[in-house]
């Protein structure tokens, strides 16, 4: 493999994908980051609520479970442009140069074509929950549902820009987790 | 047939393992009933994520990336070796009794591994320790974070399988002074053959003041996190949210060091972290099912109670597998998968289910330092430049002592159930 790190050793079509991933992944960081706000606030809200001024809020646990899969869930796409999802990598290096990044694009269009399936099967599933409603507020479920096909749709295309940027290249994480272990 | 075959080659290839199981999943729910099946998936996602205790994950990884950042550590170091900093090898036992300290703040051993790895591990090696013993002495202790609660493995496991998150966090606490027992009492025995330093003078009860003074204020957090979730006063998510204000608290007020851009980096990372363990949850979530519509559990409780049904010879066949499986794969991932599959047979041998799931937390946790695919061996590896195989070498009889922890808390299940007994879980 040539290992080309340097964004301009790349072609210009490999360039603007790069940049587009780039964007979108920062749009959908900072989505992260507010829905996660969102989230403790929420709980704080319910915690003082309880303990201190006794006030019965009931929506404050529904509320954060629906944002807690909203706010988790479109992380997977950050992960993907990351390249973060955890895999067993190790027998990879057994693969010769030339194969292995053939191997890796395949590997990349299974995972397309996963997000590709939950996404469209999550469209589905969402429309459904228009006629559902959530037990404590009555909020319709297709708002919630709707994280699945919204966050897959985003891996889906997360991972079709990867997969471009990354065929004959390498692709270094400027910031790495260090580790997933919880 | 086919979705194990499905399942053995895309992993072994080594696509992601959160897509492996979504793809496995789909296809034994299309070999049920075709697309319609299929259709199910996202209904068996959401399901599969939509509960409360999760959020306890989210909110501890954030108070732990929060604290990290706060420097705390050092303090935390400062007061260890003021306690242990005298013995032969004493930067080798305040890295151990550091890692206990720690373990109050983040349940992450990678985490402990990269905050040692970059302090301690230089610390002793200018003080004439070979980097590789350095690095496995901390490796050995950084398995003492997801074991002492807050414990973000607990907290999975407690969701996935429906046992007290409470209960764990109390059974996990024994097994962890425990290990950390172990692997001073290691070092003390490696003293003298491997002429470890010796270095400082035992500190004066004023110095062990000023030191606990001066990390106080970390000390007190795994109190308020266990105090509450143990005494029942709140739920693990509660305690975790709480622990999340506590520690923006000392951040942002107490030392100031927090700003918003901080804080943005710190939600984001907290997310991500998050969302490459719910991707494995939620395409779990599709297998599981799949799992259980074709009662694959019971045929695996089946074959393995027919090599034996003595409980403790299929206790043991439970930690091996753990052990084997565990030196190739993410422990969040394989608790995932395992953990469905391997503890209903716990239940079939009438082990507690605390006490199962301290089993199963203790074996994932050696997992963590075990070549080739130890997380807390690559973290090591990457922040203190060591190869991997030297670390591994130095490692072997803190390994061997931890295993020997594992095996008595298996076999021995009144030592870790004596506390979860006491607070009534």
């Amino acid at each position: 493999m040539n290992n080309k790190n340097n964004i301009n050793d790349k072609s210009v079509l490999q360039q603007k994908i790069t940049a587009l991933g780039a964007m979108l992944n920062s749009a959908n960081e900072r989505v992260i980051a507010a829905l996660i706000l969102v989230l403790v606030l929420d709980v704080w809200l319910g915690i003082l609520a309880r303990y201190v001024f006794h006030w019965q809020i009931p929506w404050t646990e529904e509320l954060a479970r629906y944002i807690m899969i909203w706010g988790i869930l479109l992380a997977v796409p950050c992960c993907c442009y990351r390249r973060e999802h955890i895999g067993l990598t190790s027998l990879q290096g057994f693969i010769p140069g030339n194969m292995k990044r053939y191997v890796l694009l395949l590997l990349d269009l299974f995972a397309l074509a996963f997000f590709i399936m939950l996404a469209f099967t999550g469209t589905a599933f969402a429309e459904k929950g228009l006629s559902q409603f959530s037990t404590v507020y009555s909020m319709p479920m297709a708002i919630p549902y709707a994280a699945i096909p919204v966050a897959f749709l985003l891996a889906a295309c997360q991972t079709g820009i990867a997969m471009f940027r990354d065929f004959d290249c390498t692709y270094v994480n400027e910031d790495n987790l260090g580790g997933t272990d919880i | 047939m086919i979705v194990g075959i499905v399942f053995l080659v895309l992993l072994l290839l080594g696509l992601p393992v959160g897509i492996v199981l979504g793809i496995s999943g789909m296809v034994g729910l299309a070999s049920i009933g075709g697309m319609h099946f299929v259709a199910l998936a996202p209904s068996k996602i959401f399901n599969g994520l939509n509960i409360f205790p999760f959020l306890a994950m989210p909110f501890f990884i954030l108070a732990g990336e929060i604290m990290n950042h706060t420097g705390i550590t050092a303090r935390l170091v400062i007061f260890a070796q003021v306690l242990v900093g005298h013995f032969r090898g004493g930067l080798a036992h305040t890295n151990m009794l550091s890692s206990v300290f720690f373990s109050g703040i983040t349940g992450a051993a990678t985490a402990d591994a990269a905050a040692f790895g970059r302090t301690l591990v230089p610390a002793m090696v200018k003080q004439g320790y070979s980097r590789p013993f350095a690095c496995a002495v901390t490796a050995a202790g950084s398995i003492i974070g997801p074991t002492i609660p807050p414990s973000g493995l607990m907290v999975v496991y407690g969701s996935l399988m429906g046992v007290s998150i409470g209960g764990l966090f109390a059974t996990g606490v024994l097994p962890g002074l425990l290990i950390c027992i172990i692997c001073m009492l290691i070092i003390a025995g490696l003293g003298k053959r491997k002429n470890l330093p010796k270095n400082a003078d035992r500190a004066t009860l004023k110095d062990i003041f000023i030191a606990f003074k001066s990390s106080i204020l970390a000390l007190i957090m795994p109190m308020i996190i266990l105090g509450g979730i143990l005494f029942g006063v709140v739920t693990p998510t509660e305690a975790a949210a709480v622990a999340v204000a506590y520690a923006l608290f000392i951040g942002a007020v107490v030392y100031r060091c927090i700003s918003w851009a901080d804080l943005t980096r710190m939600l984001i990372r907290t997310g991500r972290i998050t969302g490459v363990i719910f991707l494995i949850i939620a395409s779990a979530s599709i297998l599981g099912w799949w799992l259980s519509f074709e009662q694959i559990p019971q045929a695996i409780a089946q074959a393995m109670m027919s090599i034996s049904d003595n409980p403790q010879v299929i206790l043991l066949l439970i930690i091996a597998l753990l052990l084997i499986v565990g030196t190739l794969m993410d422990i969040t991932a394989m608790l995932i998968i395992l953990a469905p599959v391997l503890v209903p047979l716990t239940e079939h041998i009438g082990m507690d289910p605390l006490h199962a799931g301290i089993v199963f937390v203790l074996a994932l946790n050696l997992s963590l330092m075990t070549p080739p695919v130890g997380a807390c061996l690559f973290v090591l590896s990457s922040v203190t430049g060591e190869k991997i195989e030297k670390i591994a070498v130095e490692l072997w009889p803190f390994l061997i002592g931890e295993l020997a922890i594992l095996l008595l808390i298996a076999f021995m299940p009144d030592i870790t159930l004596y506390l979860p007994r006491l607070l009534g879980f």
